[in-house]
């Protein structure tokens, strides 16, 4: 080996460790880097910004259940102011709530647009004038809130205690008609409800496009002798019902679909119906000939309400920033 | 003098030796759990089964009926807990209680549920189901929902009640703030795993 | 001196030093070969992740766009992220190109990833963010309309 005796013993040995040395180091901050990307990988979302989208359903929800509380019960007051205060107080402490966990929320009233809230609730048939009106116009000329595609009518829903007809012939009829109406090519829409069976509602839906009739039908089962009908949302006793939806078929029968941009909404054989019901109509310049606007025994009335609220919603933490226009209408048909 | 300057190299090249040894060893002896990145998946996990129960809770119209099953003569929600007030054994017997348990206690997830309201400036809490303290590990999901001063209280079965929150007799723990809006309810919903 | 000694101890200690140097030399080189590719895969894996996170914040901001009421100037939606300003030593940049593809390159390694990414909202060719706190802003582009940035801070 190499001399012992001299001065320079191992200096080969000594820079091949350091070298070695370095590329330990070298590979300790990759061993570093790769460890965090592990950690990194993990993460899941940044705080709030799913939340976002939850919070503002939650807004939708609360600022659509203080329109209906209002059109309830504020109908001859200041409606709007009443509805903003609830806004107000529900963002308010929302805000106050969300702020321990980091997120700022605020809701803030911007506009409205109005509406006739059309209602029975007298648990009687639906007739008109105590009785003698069974067939009758409810609302004329309900314009739609955005043509094409927007909707006039919202949370439309029949509470039945009792439908006396058993097939489609004398059934209880809600049809919407566009307004212009040219003999033999309508674009209506109708609906007609009977009873199957005593546990059994049968709905019928019958679309008329310049001429072309499609229909749907669907029958619900329930376990009562009471029906609960959400026309536009589309369901009866909470199950969902084909002939108030899309069809399985891909065609749209939701609530007067294909009936024009401004119609009326007339009900035939009201007497083989008995029970309440409820409809809020867009109002901009309709007309409610049979129905009377003052609570009366036994007949429809009409009292003003909101039709859609828009508010603005703004959303922030530390990692995001969401600030929008939310347009809230409880009940409107989803297409 | 040569030999103490040669025993000083030996020490410092011996310590040098140990220092580089230890740092090596320090660098790869890292695993992936000491990241913690497999509690960090779990309580991701936890996190979006809590959000989602309560959305499809909401979405089944089943958060208001619990919210509001007050008995309101016994002081307290129907069955629970007599001295405490709340449910200590089990979910209550309401749709809401019903995703519960299917959700958590059949997954050998532990949860704890109270409500946030306002008073007066003043946040307070009322524990509605409540098994124990949380873990280190523990996730929270909520959801708010806002009363109004025409809902009704629901009976033991499911059913509503005659009695409004606005009701001068009613003892439902909440407060009334405001016109037409009772109050602003924060649900709050902590798990983690048993 | 030693009597069984090998032929000069010149040639013997030229000899020994030479294969020494060989051996060290193999050693240093490899070892070097090693970190390098080591560093790359690093490098690589680390900007996918990179990549993949600021792709899912895209689709965030696509998500709040799109489930707006309002757009255009009435909107406004910002995620940010932080990211790590290194990855294993060199820096790195990121940028939207117009096949609507996310690029990422690391500084003087050539290495380059790319993250496919679908949204509905249009997005801004070309705009770009170096590594560090990301921020993903939609800018509105006229009354109705406006398009998703990657930017920095």
């Amino acid at each position: 080996m190499a001399d012992l005796r001299c001065r320079n013993r191992g200096q080969i040995i000594l820079v091949t460790a350091f070298a070695l040395a370095v590329t330990f180091v070298a590979l300790a901050l990759i061993v570093n880097s790769a460890i965090f990307t592990e950690n990194l990988a993990s993460r899941g979302e940044i705080a709030g910004s799913d939340d976002a989208l939850s919070m503002r359903a939650m807004v939708e929800n609360n600022v659509g259940r203080s329109i209906e509380t209002a059109n309830r019960l504020n109908y001859s007051g200041d409606l709007s102011g009443t509805v903003e205060q609830s806004i107000r107080n529900v963002s308010t402490q929302t805000e106050f709530q969300q702020s321990t966990t980091g997120a700022l929320v605020n809701v803030t009233y911007e506009s409205h647009r109005d509406g006739t809230r059309i209602t029975q609730n007298s648990s009687s048939q639906l007739t008109f004038e105590a009785g003698t009106k069974s067939d009758y116009v409810v609302v004329r000329d309900v314009s739609r809130v955005d043509t094409p595609g927007g909707n006039g009518t919202r949370a439309f829903r029949i509470d039945a205690s009792e439908i006396t007809a058993t097939d489609n012939d004398s059934a209880f009829e809600v049809k919407v008609n566009a307004t212009t109406d040219p003999t033999g090519n309508e674009d209506s829409w109708r609906m007609q409800v009977w009873n199957s069976t005593d546990t059994q509602v049968s709905i019928k839906t019958i679309r008329n496009d310049s001429g072309t009739t499609t229909s749907e039908q669907c029958t619900v089962d329930t376990n009562s002798s009471s029906f609960n009908i959400d026309v536009t949302g589309g369901t009866v006793n909470g199950q969902p019902c084909n002939a108030l939806r899309t069809a399985p078929s891909g065609e749209n029968f939701r609530f007067a679909s294909g009936a024009g941009d401004s119609y009326d909404i007339y009900f035939r054989n009201a007497d083989m119906i008995a029970g309440n019901f409820s409809m809020v109509v867009h109002d901009d310049g309709v007309t409610v000939p049979d129905t009377i606007s003052s609570i009366g025994a036994g007949n429809p009335y009409n009292t003003t309400a909101l039709y859609d609220v828009t508010v603005r919603y703004t959303y922030d933490t530390q990692n995001m920033g969401y600030e929008t226009d939310i347009r809230v209408a409880p009940g409107e048909p989803n297409a | 003098m040569r030999g103490q300057a040669h025993t000083l190299e030996a020490i410092i090249a011996g310590l040098l030796l140990l220092t580089s040894l230890i740092f090596t060893m320090q660098m790869t002896a890292v695993t992936p759990l000491s990241a913690s990145t497999s509690s960090q998946h779990i309580e991701n996990q936890q996190e979006a089964a809590g959000t989602g129960v309560l959305a499809a809770a909401n979405r089944a119209n089943a958060i208001k009926p619990a919210l509001l099953y007050w008995n309101n003569s016994g002081e307290r929600f129907h069955d629970a807990n007599e001295q405490l007030g709340y449910y200590t054994n089990g979910p209550p017997d309401n749709a809401l209680g019903a995703m519960f348990q299917r959700s958590f206690n059949e997954r050998g997830i532990a949860y704890n549920v109270h409500f946030q309201y306002q008073n007066n400036s003043d946040l307070q809490t009322v524990r509605y189901i409540y098994s124990g303290v949380p873990s280190d590990n523990a996730v929270a999901s909520t959801y708010t929902i806002a009363l109004m001063d025409d809902d009704h209280l629901y009976d033991a079965d499911g059913a509503q009640n005659e009695t409004r929150l606005s009701d001068s007799n009613a003892t439902y723990p909440i407060p009334d703030t405001g016109q037409n809006v009772y109050n602003t309810v924060r649900i709050e919903v902590v798990t983690w795993r048993i | 001196m030693r009597r069984d000694r090998a032929v000069s101890m010149s040639l013997n200690y030229t000899m020994t030093l030479a294969i020494a140097t060989i051996l060290v030399t193999g050693l240093l080189i490899a070892s070097t070969n090693f970190v390098e590719n080591q560093r790359e895969d690093v490098i690589r894996d680390e900007l996918a992740v990179i990549g993949q996170q600021v792709a899912s914040d895209l689709a965030r901001a696509d998500r709040l766009v799109t489930a707006a009421d309002s757009n255009g100037s009435n909107l406004t939606v910002s995620v940010n992220q932080t990211f790590p300003e290194r990855v294993a030593g060199s820096t790195y940049h990121m940028s939207i190109d117009s096949s609507d593809n996310l690029v990422l390159t690391a500084a003087g390694l050539d290495v380059r990833v790319t993250v496919g990414l679908v949204v509905q909202t249009e997005l801004e060719t070309n705009s770009s963010a170096y590594g560090g706190p990301v921020r993903i802003v939609y800018v509105s582009t006229g009354a109705d309309s406006g398009t998703l940035e990657v930017q920095n801070g």
